[in-house]
């Protein structure tokens, strides 16, 4: 039986592993090859990198920065490809083909995009006709106001009047493989999943989708794998404060009997 | 020395990695000319049967893989793609000839409740005449298609999702493996170790 999947996201900005608070607050967490080892040693399910530096800005040498920061991810990609054997997947301001083909080439399997293929949705058919569907993820970013799960991009920076599950409709219908949602108001907060939406757009949909947001103690990857169909459960902040938090919340999931490896 | 063929098909990088994580030996092959100064010949890839057999045509592989595999019988093992790739008929975006190495066709998964792309981490259940390679438990997967050989006493190893489906098929020195066993960890490595020594 296929297993729900467990995935720990890094955040990077500039090169560095970030903690990630709503979008806005970030604050260095270490260095993304240091982390890669425990993450190996756990033989963890898939690893999810998002590149979440900030262009635009006032700095006066930001072109200088934003060829630094490309090369950079690369290299640290270059790098986790060679010591490991597990599907990684990357993510964070790809615009282009060319962007795509960079990093499968140096040992991605997956791309994720978010604000590149809702400005331009082509890029999901250039890069399943070129990769093969599994290998576009759509990210979407929602972020509960009031009762209405908005729909922002530009790394929750822009809000977009496309309604949610209509969008993820759309972008499966245009050749994405799998969707990774992201709660932009649970982000860093530990409150737990936002189950309602995640239901929704699941079942709105006929690919696999990935959750993230929110998680704060493995209860919550508990109840988010019993409430939905999720086909993965992703966190970030969760794995990076928590001791051995890995193999521990497997262990708690096999114990609620959820199917995992 | 194992040599992987580079067609544009991708995922080539990790399975070179995973040779150089074992301290095994193992080369591009960009060339058709290479394959005869190789022992083991790997043809990895993830994507449409279509490309594939276009790439391998138009890169000049197809003759002389028949001439080293068939003719020569080098171990060859196809991942994913190259495993469907090996048989007579893909059916992916039209109905297009493979390599012909085995008798079969490639068609989507039959997935009964379950969507696809069949993506994540799911049981293979060895056969009783398994094995070279010892190919069990949890591996990753990501596809869409699956084989359908004539023979069914090819199959070595299956799996189920939405119905069971091989995923790894023998025949003398061919091996075909639907998941990923450079994606897998160590277990997926220990069998390219023992491809690497068939």
């Amino acid at each position: 039986m296929l297993k729900t999947r467990l995935i720990p996201i890094l955040f990077l900005k500039n090169g560095l592993i970030v903690r990630s608070e709503t979008f806005s607050d970030f604050r260095e967490i270490g260095n993304p090859i240091n982390q890669l080892k425990r993450l190996s040693d756990w033989e963890i399910d898939e690893l999810i990198y998002v590149d979440i530096t900030r262009e635009g800005g006032y700095d006066l040498k930001r072109s200088d920065h934003k060829i630094k920061g490309k090369k950079e991810i690369i290299s640290i990609l270059k790098e986790i490809a060679k010591s490991t054997s597990m599907p990684l997947t990357f993510g964070g301001r790809i615009k282009s083909i060319e962007q795509v083909d960079a990093y499968m080439a140096n040992g991605a399997d997956k791309v994720i995009i978010n604000t590149g293929v809702y400005d331009s949705p082509e890029l999901i058919s250039n890069v399943s006709s070129k990769y093969g569907s599994q290998a576009i993820v759509v990210g979407i970013d929602i972020k509960k106001e009031g009762t209405l799960y908005n729909m922002y991009v530009k790394n929750g920076q822009k809000k977009v009047k496309d309604d949610p599950l209509n969008y993820a409709k759309k972008v499966e219908s245009l050749g994405a493989g799998e969707i990774f949602i992201n709660s932009i108001d649970r982000d860093g907060t530990g409150k737990g999943y936002d189950i309602n939406i995640i239901k929704k757009i699941i079942s709105s949909v006929n690919i696999p989708v990935i959750a993230a947001g929110g998680a704060g103690t493995f209860d919550d990857f508990i109840e988010l794998a019993e409430e939905t169909c999720v086909s993965a459960i992703a966190a970030g902040n969760i794995f990076n404060f928590t001791e051995h938090a890995y193999p521990r919340a497997k262990k708690e999931l096999k114990r609620a009997g959820i199917n995992v490896r | 020395m194992v040599g992987i063929i580079h067609y544009n098909m991708g995922n080539i990088t990790s399975v070179i990695n995973a040779y150089n994580l074992l301290g095994i030996n193992a080369v591009v092959v960009r060339q058709p000319g290479e394959l005869k100064a190789v022992s083991h010949i790997i043809l990895p890839g993830v994507g449409a049967f279509r490309d594939g057999i276009n790439f391998l045509h138009q890169l000049g592989f197809v003759t002389e893989l028949k001439e080293q595999v068939v003719k020569n019988k080098k171990p060859f093992l196809g991942i994913c793609l190259g495993m469907q790739l090996m048989f007579g008929q893909g059916s992916e975006g039209g109905k297009f000839k493979g390599l012909g190495f085995l008798q079969g066709k490639v068609t989507k998964l039959p997935a009964k409740d379950v969507i696809l792309p069949h993506v994540g981490w799911n049981t293979v259940t060895p056969l009783n005449q398994n094995t070279l390679l010892k190919l069990e438990g949890d591996m990753y997967f990501v596809h869409s298609f699956h084989v359908e050989p004539k023979d069914k006493s090819i199959v070595t190893a299956t799996c189920n999702y939405g119905g069971v489906f091989p995923v790894m098929v023998e025949k003398d020195n061919m091996f075909g493996i639907q998941c990923h066993p450079e994606k897998s960890h160590k277990s997926g490595r220990n069998i390219l170790a023992s491809f690497s020594k068939v």
